[in-house]
C-alpha cells in the first residue's frame, strides 16, 4: 500500500467515517484523481472538524439537530 | 405544520419539568416560523434553557439580512448551518460568510453540520475553510426517508462488527415531533413507524417505554442477542448503528413495526 493511501485511510478513520479495514478497502476503490482530491483535504492545515454521532437521518432536520446537541 | 396550543403547553411544561438545559429548533426550516419559535421560547422562560437553531441559511443574502433574522429570535445563543453536497446546489456560497459574520457580530455561536453521502463530500471542507474558521461537524447521511428513496445514504465497503458495541447515539436526547410526540430516536423508527412503540405523547411515557429502556440500557449487540438476531456477518450498510437498529426492530416486530 502506498504511503499516500495509508495517509488517506488514516484520515478517513480519524474523521470517524470508517474502521481501519473499511478505510483501506474504500481507498482502494478510488481513482488517482479522487485520491489526489481527498489528499488536499487530508493535508490541509488544522481546522476544527468534528466527527459527530455515526448516523443522521437525511429526511428533515430533526436528526441533524439532535446530533448537533451531541 | 403549526403547533396546537395543547402541544405548546405540553412542550413548555416538559422543558420546565425535566430541567432541559438546551432547546434546539430544527425543521424543515425554523426561520420560517420565528413567531412560533418566540412564543415557545417565552413559555420556556422559567427553565431558561439555551436556545439553538439549525438552519439552511437561505435568509443570509447579506450580513444585514442575517443580523435582522437572527436578532428576531429571542435569546438565540447558537446557530448551526446545515451545509453539504445537497444544500450546495441551492445555497449561494456567500450566504455562509454572511451568516458567520452575523453570528460574530451578535456574539452567537456558529458551526456547520455536513451530512456526507460519501467521503468525497469532504471536498466541501476546502470551500468552507475559505469562508472562515468555525467548527465543522460531519455526519454520515442515513438512508432514511427522502435519502432512502433517492439512494443517497452513506455507503460502507464492508460490515464492521464493532457496530455491535455501539449504543444509540441519541439515547440521551429528546426530540419532539410535531403532531406525534416525544422520542429519543432521530431516524427511521421515529419517522417511519406508526405503531406508537417508538414515539410517545409525553416525556414520562417515553422514558418508561419498553423501547426506551431497551435502547438506553443495551448496546446494539445486546439488542441483537435479545432479539435472537445476532450474526457475525451482516450487509455493509448495517455498519451504521441506526440502520442496524432499524433492521433489528423491523425484524422483531414485522408488520407491527
Amino acid at each position: 500500500m502506498k504511503m499516500n493511501d495509508k495517509v488517506l485511510a488514516a484520515f478517513l478513520v480519524s474523521m470517524g467515517l470508517f474502521s481501519s479495514v473499511q478505510a483501506i478497502q474504500y481507498v482502494a476503490t478510488l481513482s488517482a484523481g479522487e485520491r489526489d482530491q481527498l489528499m488536499t483535504v487530508a493535508s490541509a492545515p488544522e481546522a476544527p472538524v468534528v466527527p459527530v454521532d455515526p448516523s443522521v437521518a437525511g429526511s428533515g432536520g430533526a436528526a441533524e439537530g439532535a446530533q448537533r446537541l451531541a | 405544520m403549526s403547533l396546537s396550543e395543547k402541544e405548546r403547553e405540553l412542550i413548555a411544561n416538559s422543558v420546565i419539568d425535566n430541567g432541559i438545559k438546551n432547546v434546539l429548533f430544527v425543521g424543515g426550516e425554523p426561520t420560517l416560523y420565528i413567531e412560533d419559535m418566540n412564543d415557545m421560547i417565552s413559555r420556556f422562560s422559567p427553565a431558561k434553557p439555551a436556545i439553538l437553531m439549525t438552519t439552511n441559511g437561505h435568509f443570509a443574502q447579506s450580513e444585514e439580512a442575517a443580523v435582522k433574522i437572527l436578532s428576531s429570535v429571542s435569546g438565540l445563543s447558537w446557530v448551526n448551518l446545515s451545509y453539504d453536497g445537497l444544500h450546495e446546489k441551492f445555497l449561494p456560497e456567500a450566504n455562509i460568510g454572511h451568516l458567520f459574520s452575523a453570528c460574530g457580530k451578535l456574539k452567537i455561536g456558529f458551526d456547520v453540520l455536513m451530512a456526507l453521502r460519501s467521503p468525497m463530500d469532504l471536498l466541501l471542507l476546502n470551500k468552507l475553510r475559505k469562508v472562515g474558521k468555525f467548527p465543522i461537524r460531519i455526519q454520515k447521511l442515513l438512508p432514511a426517508g427522502a435519502a432512502r428513496k433517492n439512494d443517497l445514504g452513506f455507503r460502507y465497503p464492508s460490515f464492521d462488527k464493532k457496530v455491535f458495541t455501539a449504543v444509540c447515539p441519541t439515547r440521551k436526547k429528546l426530540i419532539y415531533l410535531c403532531g406525534e410526540g416525544f422520542t429519543c430516536c432521530c431516524a427511521s423508527l421515529a419517522f417511519e413507524s406508526s405503531s406508537g412503540r417508538f414515539v410517545h405523547p409525553t416525556v414520562e411515557e417515553h422514558l418508561k417505554s419498553d423501547f426506551y429502556k431497551l435502547i438506553y440500557r443495551n448496546t446494539l449487540g445486546g439488542i441483537a442477542r435479545k432479539f435472537g438476531l445476532y450474526k457475525a456477518e451482516m450487509p455493509p450498510e448495517y455498519s451504521s448503528p441506526c440502520v442496524l437498529c432499524e433492521y433489528l426492530f423491523r425484524s422483531k416486530y414485522g408488520v407491527e413495526f
